[in-house]
């Protein structure tokens, strides 16, 4: 019913834009009057008839809330990409809606009906917990509208439960560790103890990271999410004989991990990996010293070597004053792959069959590097081994240690129905 | 398990023991005296950390940064109690529970809007950098030691405070039964002041303590405090030795339960169990003793 | 209750006359996302009120409601994968485990009061929280999608927003009746009179204790009943929906609307749901905010919005 609804009343709904972006002040990114004019002019001819003559963009992040760093972040990356777009996505004016997911997964769904059914935007994309992503996708599939996931998704999503208005331009889970496990074998690892936080990401990132690896896994352990004190897990470590782990912890967490296995004295003795969920830029100030020579894997980091990487780098950095991280990253490549979807498709993404083909392109250049979807809408890209190290300044930076898989898929496509 | 395991994990049951001590005596102090339950209480214990990292920038002396940590702490807590408090404790619970988790969001989203979201650095005193041979295999954290010791210093402090001042003995009156002071001729209205404040620093040198441990950052006091409220109830409200117990208790029994449980019962029934103890513990307590462990009034 | 002068009554009757007639009109403006802040409206109603039989009357402050909540989420979750989806099946289920639940925990919660009473409440919902927290093939902290939504008879599905927003309506309509018949009831007379003045109670030869436990199983399961609306609402259940905190937003609604008068708690439903979709629109920080409008609402608004309309504000 929705679409219907929504051609038909395209037209009086583009005109009255120009008045809501005036009344919705904070939360609507008017982004420039004079395209808001442009879209009401631009009615008058029936050329528009097919192709909207403005788009309404829907970003969804948690902008509040304990995992509002996640979102602080993503919009770093995404106001970039305004900035880098000029006001147009794919050669059309557009406007942006944004919502705020709280890092709740029902209030993640109250927001989607506001961005959907009140502000009825055309697109959709962010969203920052693994949670949200699973509440989320069935009531923008039930809209059939097409969205963009900044973050990294769930397996079921991948498989079973993919759909096709899901777009993940960030990674799945377990594609960002995986690889993990032969280097760490490669790096004299003989027994591993494997470690994470106890929800879905935690077990797929510690089962993806056991995948390769040749030598004895000494300990699969989880600890409960609010844990802050592992105290008693690095005894554990220690007492296991371990002379490698690999230990998946995002946010507060993380940041509580690396300074206590630093202070533990453990640092050069037993060897710490991770994916970049555990030491990346926006945990840099709170980690401190204590985070080098850490091993991360990663999809995207702020020394990869391309000419739209060190654009976007050098902007974020003379905007934010310090690297990107991944989530930033990943935000900005989002908006790119809509832009060029849209452009593809001359503006006219009411043609759903020839927009999600174009999705399917990704014709864009992506600030990590190869990038192209798998049947299942998942990435299939590259990831990498990277460490932190120390810059002459003292600040803290990934450098590239290896690239761990080339033009790789997850491993759930077959699962899903879309061929 | 070895025996430099269960060593060295009694002494990291014994450490989180103590910080939870440090949180649950304010508990039990502000409920035992003005008869105030304070669900901002984990907000005090954030404030400590967030005010050690802000003066450690300003302040390269770690003692002094303590102190300053401290004594911001205290005007934070004369203003609240001032401000917000002080009606409060005439009031029944439910406006108590509810005030008190209106001042927590709102405390907890101000530092946000003061030093941003992402978490603050703060590093441990360098002559507490380092580790100590506990047997011939085993090394432990000096920090953590250190964290043991504070803590059981400001314990032993408060014990004097209480058990040899005069303050201390109207404390305790109060604590024991809240009409008695003002029976006593004392000026309750400082007296209160003086509790809040010194429960505030309580929870706020736990704050500065586990700053260099964990992420400072919005609403770290939090999880501290459910457990806090948990060890409160199966030691007796109002009851200081019921509160060093059940810390010690919950610390220990949270340290090793986490290896028990799961051997016992398999990762996932043994991970429910371990993560849910506290709380199983505290039902089966109430179950047996209404009013906790040392409690000789209902609440 | 107290007698209200006529005037406060009559102010009353309007109101509530009004905002009933505003929420039977939204859902046929084809609005579907003001039509499930109506539905969401009437789950949260629903919710305080069956807390309010507990914190109003009988005194009972319970920092676990989210509990019974939550076992309501996941049955209306769960038993579409055993292929049952009849809300007369589901509701009457979840209502039972909920009671169940509420019945066993209460033989020892009730034991407890005061403080004690507030935490091992608490400590109970943490139980449940942990328990669906650990159960990995239902996605454990990620929670799941609901394979099926609810169906009425005559197989009208609640997650058609409209159908869900007139059944929730229904419901509460029915519970602020029920509410209302029992606290009026013997029954009710002896719980307010438990709170009230338990010894004097006890020189009575009456013991609050049983009926305090059957006051707080039919809390529980009225709470359950909120439960599959909300699962219905979001079609998604998880942890989420039975932690700590939508246990204080609970207690929050009713105290914002006035404990102990059925209609105030409603009341604080309806405005808290406002508060938090206009505040958060306003402001990423509105949870500053909403801290603030906690503690004036305790410190300045005694007798709670149900005060501010019957005119009972003063102090």
């Amino acid at each position: 019913m929705h679409p219907m609804v929504r051609t038909s009343v395209s037209a009086a709904r583009a005109a009255m834009s120009a008045a809501a972006c005036a009344a919705r002040s904070s939360k609507v990114v008017a982004l420039s009057a004079t395209f808001a004019v442009g879209t009401v002019l631009g009615l008058a001819g029936p050329a528009q008839a097919q192709a909207p003559a403005s788009i309404r963009l829907g970003f969804i992040a948690a902008m509040s809330g304990p995992l509002s760093v996640v979102g602080a972040e993503q919009k770093r990356g995404f106001d970039l990409a305004l900035d880098h777009l000029g006001g147009k996505l794919g050669g059309v004016p557009f406007e942006v809606v944004q919502g705020d997911s709280k890092a709740n997964p029902t209030a993640t769904v109250q927001e989607l009906s506001r961005l959907i059914d009140k502000d009825r935007v055309d697109i959709l994309t962010g969203l920052s917990t693994s949670n949200e992503l699973v509440a989320a996708i069935k009531p923008i599939s039930d809209a059939k509208l097409f969205f963009v996931g900044m973050n990294g998704g769930p397996a079921v999503l991948a498989g079973e439960q993919c759909s096709p208005w899901y777009f993940n331009a960030s990674f799945q889970n377990g594609q960002l560790t995986a690889g993990m496990g032969a280097y760490m074998s490669k790096a004299g690892v003989k027994k591993l103890y494997l470690m994470g936080m106890d929800y879905e990401a935690g077990h797929e990132h510690t089962e993806a990271a056991k995948k390769g690896f040749t030598g004895e896994v000494v300990a699969h352990a989880f600890t409960p999410i609010p844990q802050v004190d592992f105290a008693a897990d690095i005894a554990r470590i220690r007492a296991s004989g371990a002379d490698g782990v690999f230990a998946f912890y995002p946010g507060a967490p993380g940041i509580a991990f690396v300074r206590q296995w630093n202070q533990a004295g453990l640092n050069g003795k037993i060897a710490l990996f991770s994916n970049i969920a555990l030491s990346e830029p926006t945990v840099f100030q709170a980690q401190g010293k204590t985070a080098l020579g850490i091993v991360v894997s990663a999809n995207y980091f702020a020394a990869i070597d391309n000419p739209r990487n060190r654009r976007f780098v050098q902007d974020f950095r003379a905007k934010f004053g310090r690297d990107p991280a991944s989530y930033a990253g990943l935000a900005y490549d989002s908006m790119m792959l809509i832009d060029a979807a849209v452009r593809e498709v001359k503006g006219n993404i009411r043609d759903q069959a020839a927009f999600r083909a174009a999705l399917r392109h990704a014709n864009f250049e992506s600030v990590r590097g190869p990038f192209r979807f798998n049947t299942n809408q998942q990435p299939i890209q590259n990831t990498y081994v990277t460490q932190v190290d120390q810059r002459p300044d003292g600040s803290l930076w990934l450098r590239q240690v290896s690239v761990s898989a080339e033009n790789a898929p997850d491993e759930f496509a077959a699962k899903c129905s879309m061929k | 398990m070895t025996g430099g395991l269960v060593l060295e994990q009694a002494f990291n049951g014994l450490q989180f023991g103590m910080i939870l001590f440090l949180m649950a005596v304010g508990v039990t102090l502000a409920f035992g005296v003005m008869n105030l339950i304070n669900l901002a209480h984990g907000s005090m214990l954030m404030l400590g950390a967030y005010f050690i990292a802000a003066a450690a920038t300003k302040i390269t002396a770690y003692p002094l940064a303590f102190v300053a940590a401290l004594m911001l702490t205290a005007v934070a807590s004369v203003l609240l109690e001032v401000l917000v408090m002080r009606p409060l404790y005439r009031m029944g619970h439910l406006d108590q529970v509810l005030a008190t988790f209106g001042v927590s969001i709102a405390v907890n989203e101000a530092v946000i809007m003061i030093w941003g979201r992402e978490a603050m650095f703060v590093a441990p005193p360098e002559w507490l950098d380092g580790t100590v041979a506990l047997t011939d295999t085993i090394s432990y954290p000096l920090y953590r030691l250190a964290i043991t010791g504070v803590a059981a210093l400001a314990g032993l402090a408060l014990w004097l405070l209480l058990a040899r001042t005069r303050l201390g003995m109207r404390i305790r009156a109060g604590a024991e039964n809240g009409d008695i002071v003002g029976a006593l001729g004392v000026n309750v209205r400082l007296l209160f002041i003086g509790v809040f404040v010194i429960s505030s620093l309580l929870a706020a040198l736990g704050g500065v303590m586990l700053g260099p441990l964990i992420a400072v950052q919005s609403g770290m006091g939090d999880p501290l405090l459910i457990l806090a409220l948990a060890v409160v109830v199966i030691g007796g409200v109002g009851s200081l030795k019921g509160a060093l117990v059940a810390s010690l208790a919950v610390g220990l029994l949270d340290t090793f339960g986490r290896m028990i449980w799961p051997h016992l019962m398999g990762n996932i029934i043994g991970n429910i169990v371990a993560n849910a103890s506290v709380y199983i513990l505290m039902a089966l307590v109430i179950a047996v003793r209404p009013s906790g462990l040392f409690g000789n009034h209902a609440a | 209750m107290q007698p209200e002068s006529n005037l406060a009554s009559r102010r009353l009757a309007i109101a509530l006359g009004l905002l009933l007639a505003i929420a039977l009109v939204v859902p046929l403006l084809g609005q579907p996302y003001y039509t499930r802040l109506v539905a969401r409206m009437a789950i949260f109603g629903i919710a305080a009120l069956s807390l309010d039989l507990l914190v109003g009357y009988a005194g009972l402050v319970s920092f676990g409601h989210a509990a019974f909540f939550g076992i309501g989420v996941y049955c209306a979750g769960l038993l579409p994968m055993l292929g049952v989806q009849q809300v007369w099946v589901i509701v009457p289920v979840a209502m039972l485990v909920a009671g169940l639940y509420g019945a066993l925990s209460g033989l020892i919660s009730l034991r407890a009061s005061g403080l004690y009473f507030i935490f091992i409440t608490l400590a109970f919902a943490e139980i449940v929280f942990y328990i669906a927290q650990g159960l990995r093939m239902l996605g454990g902290d990620d929670g799941f999608r609901l394979p099926a939504p609810t169906l009425l008879p005559g197989g009208a599905s609640l997650a058609n927003p409209v159908v869900l927003a007139y059944t929730m309506l229904g419901a509460l309509v029915l519970a602020v009746w029920f509410a209302r018949r029992l606290s009026e009831s013997h029954f009710g007379q002896v719980v307010v009179a438990a709170r009230d003045n338990e010894t004097r109670l006890r020189a009575m030869g009456l013991s609050a204790y049983p009926y305090r436990l059957v006051l707080y199983t039919i809390a529980s399961a009225l709470c359950a009943l909120a439960g599959v609306g909300f699962a219905n609402l979001v079609e998604y259940a998880s942890p989420a929906s039975m932690s700590w905190i939508v246990s204080g937003e609970f207690l929050f609604m009713v105290i914002l609307g006035s404990a102990a008068t059925i209609i105030g708690p409603v009341l604080g439903a309806v405005v808290f749901v406002g508060l938090e979709q206009i505040l958060s629109a306003l402001t990423e920080h509105w949870l500053f905010w909403l801290g603030i409008i906690l503690v004036l609402r305790v410190l300045l608004l005694r007798q709670g919005l149900y005060g501010l309309l019957t005119g009972r504000g003063q102090r």
